[in-house]
């Protein structure tokens, strides 16, 4: 837990009055989510009500706002610079986090946060107005920005034993909040950068050096926050009593929310087994992050430090508090399973397989759900898409993995891609007897048939089960043994050990995945369809002269793709100068992406194409659905970037994204964007000699000189979502071409080679 | 000449007709652009119409200066990275020469009368142009950078400002006789970059080449003048029709040293 992990972000909050209510508003709400949630059919957590102002006030606003109150306080010259950089780049860098869809606003678990937050609150100022947002990731974290914004991510939520443990780390994160430790940190790492030696804690002014320095002042801060965060916890209705347990789960963050055997049971059936060798008889034991580990390079202290010194603190102070839970036990627990169910998916968009396979399992093991089963099946789908493209390295150091997980690494890494593609296959058609209406499983069965044609071309391998392959006994010729030893080689001896040595004949399992339905005449079928669909798409790629020709004839003509009605998601600027330490030029990129959408609104009319633009920052406060489709459909598109090699995979959510195709009557969104960047190369004085010399070029050499052009990236990437099929319509390297014109010209063609048809 | 005049344009809009088929974005939706352009370099191989530049006419002249050319253009786009262009350009520039004229003495044969002379060489042509944008540039006509070709007609007429005549003998002397009106063929390559603002205004940066087509060049002169085609310059013993194929050939080579190289800029409005 710390004030600032993504970069000493603070937020400019809106008045107290209206926190206050969207805060009643938001105790109002829960009970009646919470409840809501039907875990077989679980859906994932959603943004809902009023989109809060931290979402859609532009970081301009917001960065003007703290410049505002920069300007009226005290600060000496150099203090005022350093503060005025801090607002600067922590409202452009939380916006982004707040805007990328991985916080959650008004869902059930960021209401509940907030209530626990609220018991807490209850004993601090009121005019320091914090709020809780619960982040969609795995990690075990939380942090705090300046002005009272702290997220708890999800993964922590789902490690946590009670209520009152959660309360504490909100106390710690409240008390960096309350103290202002990351504008202070920010100010002292400043100082530190700009004059090491005067630090005390140096001698020198080397880099390590000076991360030490920061270190310290770092740990100094996150101490007071312990100690502090402690006072404020004793003096609320929670107990202390299981506060040690939070260290054990900083300790043991690194693995899953829980700890049971992995019984091969769960993947295999009485006539279908995997090789022994594939799964492991032991697993490593759990060790733990050591306690006292030298915390010098580090900007925490150790945990044995800070576990020591809260027992320390408790031996002096008592607190009134008896209870593990202020609010009902059972909001705690409703919170963290919903918290737990998240985790799979994010585990899945991260490529994390075996983490999204064992935490299912855990969960499954408690909670059967046709959720669960999906993201079992969609991990082992994953998994086999992967294998089969080639170029995916799976190698995952298994030996240095701890405890039960071990276990489904070590599965997954023994299984080839053969094996892969029909064991998900085999899920895959489960599924889809148990439940033919989930589209979902639908849509990665009658994929998984196109990647089984890639090693199959009919089923008979399945059919014959009396040709199991035994392994053959090892043919020497013992008679003329001595004197061949003489005469043979290293080869011969390899081979001879080769024969002696009978390898795990994997094929003598395969074969039995199918019988359960080997004989069914839809699977029959369905292998067929997927043997055509397959031959299909290897003639397509196999006629590369069709592909040149429509290639020449596109760079003419265009794309032409007569498509009426697109969604645009997101249209994206950013203005970068790469000679800077921080390349991000924040309010000219604030500036860009307003008139960006601009501009791409009016080529959109201009084209007659009929467009729907779909972007956060011009969101009104009751469009939380919208917010939520934007979520989904980045999602969707950063998966389909990491499948990018994979043919047509289906994205992880692929149901969620058909609905949002249906809501606004298109299947083909668009993603497009313009990044302005200086180069680091980008020289302006060589252009003056050339001037000098080449007199015509001088004009522009001075201008460029007085104000450097950009060089632009434009890219337009059709999707249609159903079928995930995409088009780069776009993909243009402008040289010094910063040029609104550049910009409308290839908007407009874009929009245009969308509708226009041959 | 009217008819290249007619064939010039014929063909641009038999070229427009047969691409209009291909999708073209042109600038949002406007593809059809008129054009001004001024072209200019250092006059370096003769004089200029002021009769200034490194090389000059008698006495007072020389110092530094330009070349210039001026030109419209009508171009409409026809595809995602192809232009075409109806071009025309007026020339303005000054030449230095010495002409022969036979004495007409009695008593010695074979005298000639030499006259240098002083022209103002005004011409003006009448082409057929197309640009390729460079789409792997990011190029999407007409904006962007760019190459072209150019084929041109160009009519020069010739003005004498100044006449200094060394007479071999006194006595009776043959005119002239020069027609002072030549035309020629050029081809044009061109390269730049194009910009646009406010949406309607084409701003052009760039430079081009032209030179003489020397066989479409013969061809005319053995339209002009009844020679064989391809034929030597050989004298013909006429001395007024000698003098005015030299003369041609001189007005080629000055247009050619004077169109040689030319850095342009231009401005455009996209109309349609």
């Amino acid at each position: 837990m710390c004030p600032t992990s993504i970069g000493n972000q603070f937020l400019i909050h809106d008045s107290f009055l209206m926190k206050k209510l969207i805060l009643f508003l938001m105790t109002f709400g829960v009970t009646l989510v919470v409840g809501a949630q039907d875990f077989n059919h679980y859906q994932p957590l959603q943004c809902s009500g009023t989109i809060p102002a931290d979402f859609i006030t532009p970081s301009s606003k917001k960065y003007k706002s703290e410049i505002k109150k920069i300007a009226s306080a005290d600060y000496n010259t150099q203090e005022k610079k350093d503060r005025e950089n801090f607002a600067l780049e922590s409202s452009f860098v939380l916006d982004d986090l707040l805007q990328s869809g991985i916080v959650l606003f008004n869902d059930p678990v960021t209401l509940y946060l907030n209530e626990v937050c609220g018991q807490l609150t209850k004993w601090t100022p009121p005019n320091k107005p914090i709020r809780v947002y619960a982040l969609r990731s795995t990690a075990v974290n939380a942090f705090a920005t300046e002005q009272g914004a702290i997220f708890v991510t999800l993964g922590l939520l789902a490690q946590l034993e009670n209520e009152a443990q959660l309360a504490y780390i909100i106390a710690h994160e409240i008390i960096h909040v309350l103290e202002g430790h990351p504008i202070d940190l920010f100010l002292e790492a400043q100082s530190i950068e700009r004059n090491p030696t005067q630090r005390s804690v140096l001698g020198s002014t080397t880099f390590d050096d000076k991360i030490l320095a920061k270190n310290r002042y770092s740990k100094e801060l996150e101490t007071a926050a312990d100690t502090k965060g402690l006072d404020l916890m004793l003096k609320t209705d929670y107990s202390t009593a299981t506060l040690n347990t939070v260290f054990d789960v900083l300790k043991y963050s690194y693995l899953p929310f829980d700890e049971v055997a992995f019984e091969r049971s769960f993947f295999e059936t009485v006539d279908f087994k995997f090789p022994d060798g594939y799964w492991l008889n032991t697993v490593n034991a759990i060790q733990g992050e050591d306690e006292f580990s030298d915390d010098t390079k580090s900007d925490h202290p150790n945990i044995g430090q800070r576990r020591l010194a809260l027992a320390q603190a408790l031996k002096n102070k008592a607190g009134a508090g008896t209870k593990n839970f202020v609010l009902a036990e059972e909001r705690f627990f409703a919170a963290q399973k919903m918290a737990r169910f998240e985790l799979p998916l994010l585990h899945l968009r991260h490529g994390e397989l075996s983490d999204a396979i064992y935490t299912a399992y855990l969960l499954e093991r408690e909670t059967p759900s046709l959720y669960l089963q999906k993201c079992l099946l969609k991990s082992l789908y994953l998994h086999a898409k992967y294998l089969n493209d080639g170029d995916y390295s799976f190698e995952v150091k298994i030996d240095s993995i701890e405890g039960e997980i071990q276990r489904v690494f070590k599965f997954l890494q023994s299984l080839d891609k053969k094996e892969a593609t029909v064991f998900a296959l085999q899920k895959a058609w489960k599924l889809h007897q148990q439940h033919p209406e989930d589209q979902e499983t639908k849509l990665m069965l009658d994929d998984l048939f196109v990647e089984m044609a890639q090693h199959f071309k009919n089923l008979d391998f399945f059919l014959l089960k009396t040709t199991a392959i035994e392994p053959e006994s090892p043919k020497i010729d013992t008679t003329t043994n001595t004197s061949k030893t003489k005469m043979r080689s290293k080869f011969d001896r390899i081979k001879e050990k080769q024969q002696q040595e009978p390898e795990v004949k994997k094929s003598n399992f395969l074969n039995t995945a199918f019988d359960e339905f080997i004989k069914d005449a839809a699977f029959k079928a369905a292998f067929e369809q997927g043997q055509k669909a397959y031959n299909e798409r290897i003639a397509a790629e196999e006629n590369m002269e069709d592909w040149k020709k429509n290639q020449r004839k596109e760079s003419l003509r265009g794309a032409n793709l007569g498509i009426p009605k697109i969604v645009v998601v997101n249209p994206f600027y950013l203005k970068l100068n790469e000679k800077k330490d921080n390349p991000v030029l924040y309010i000219d990129t604030e500036n860009g992406q307003n008139s960006f959408r601009g501009l791409m609104q009016e080529v959109a009319t201009k084209s007659g194409l009929k467009t729907v633009f779909l972007d956060v920052e011009n969101l009104k406060e009751s469009q939380a659905d919208r917010f939520n489709d934007i979520r989904d459909l980045n999602e969707w598109f950063s998966e389909q970037v990491q499948f990018s090699d994979l043919s047509l995979t289906p994205g992880i959510q692929q149901e969620k994204i058909n609905g949002i195709a249906s809501k606004y009557d298109t299947d083909y969104f668009l993603w497009t964007g313009a990044i302005s960047l200086l180069p680091k190369g980008h020289n302006a004085v060589q252009p003056l000699f050339g001037g000098l010399i080449f007199w015509p070029q001088l004009p522009w050499a001075i201008a460029n000189a007085v104000k450097p052009k950009y060089d632009l990236l434009y890219f337009a990437i059709l999707f249609d979502v159903k079928t995930m099929k995409r088009r780069v319509i776009k993909f243009e390297y402008f040289r010094y071409s910063d040029f609104t014109s550049v910009v409308k010209a290839h908007g407009y063609d874009a929009f245009l080679q969308i509708k226009q048809k041959d | 000449m009217n008819y290249f005049i007619l064939l010039f344009s014929g063909s641009f809009f038999i070229l427009l007709n047969t691409t209009l088929p291909a999708q073209a974005p042109g600038y949002l939706g406007k593809r059809l652009s008129l054009h001004a352009d001024l072209m200019a370099f250092p006059a370096l191989g003769g004089p200029t119409a002021g009769n200034r530049g490194s090389v000059f006419y008698g006495e007072n002249g020389g110092g530094f200066a330009f070349n210039w050319k001026a030109g419209a253009s009508l171009d409409y786009v026809v595809s995602r990275k192809r232009q075409v262009r109806l071009l025309l350009d007026l020339i303005k520039t000054g030449m230095s020469e010495t002409y022969y004229t036979p004495s007409n003495s009695a008593l010695v044969d074979g005298q000639n009368d030499s006259h240098d002379l002083f022209f103002n060489l005004n011409g003006v042509s009448l082409g057929l142009g197309t640009r390729g944008y460079n789409l792997k540039k990011g190029a999407l006509a007409p904006l962007g950078p760019y190459v072209g070709w150019s084929l041109r007609y160009t009519m020069i007429t010739g003005e004498i400002l100044d006449k200094r005549t060394n007479y071999a003998f006194r006595g009776p002397h043959a005119p002239l006789g020069l027609d002072l009106k030549t035309n020629r063929f050029s081809l044009g390559y061109s390269f730049g970059s194009t910009l646009i603002v406010a949406d309607n205004i084409i701003l052009d940066f760039g430079a081009n080449f032209n030179a003489d087509i020397p066989i479409a060049n013969e061809a005319l002169n053995a339209l002009n003048y009844g020679d064989e085609f391809p034929a030597p310059f050989e004298p013909s013993g006429d001395y007024v029709k000698d003098n005015n194929r030299r003369y041609d050939k001189d007005v080629a080579f000055r247009v050619f040293k004077q169109s040689l190289f030319f850095f342009h800029v231009g401005a455009g409005f996209l109309i349609h």
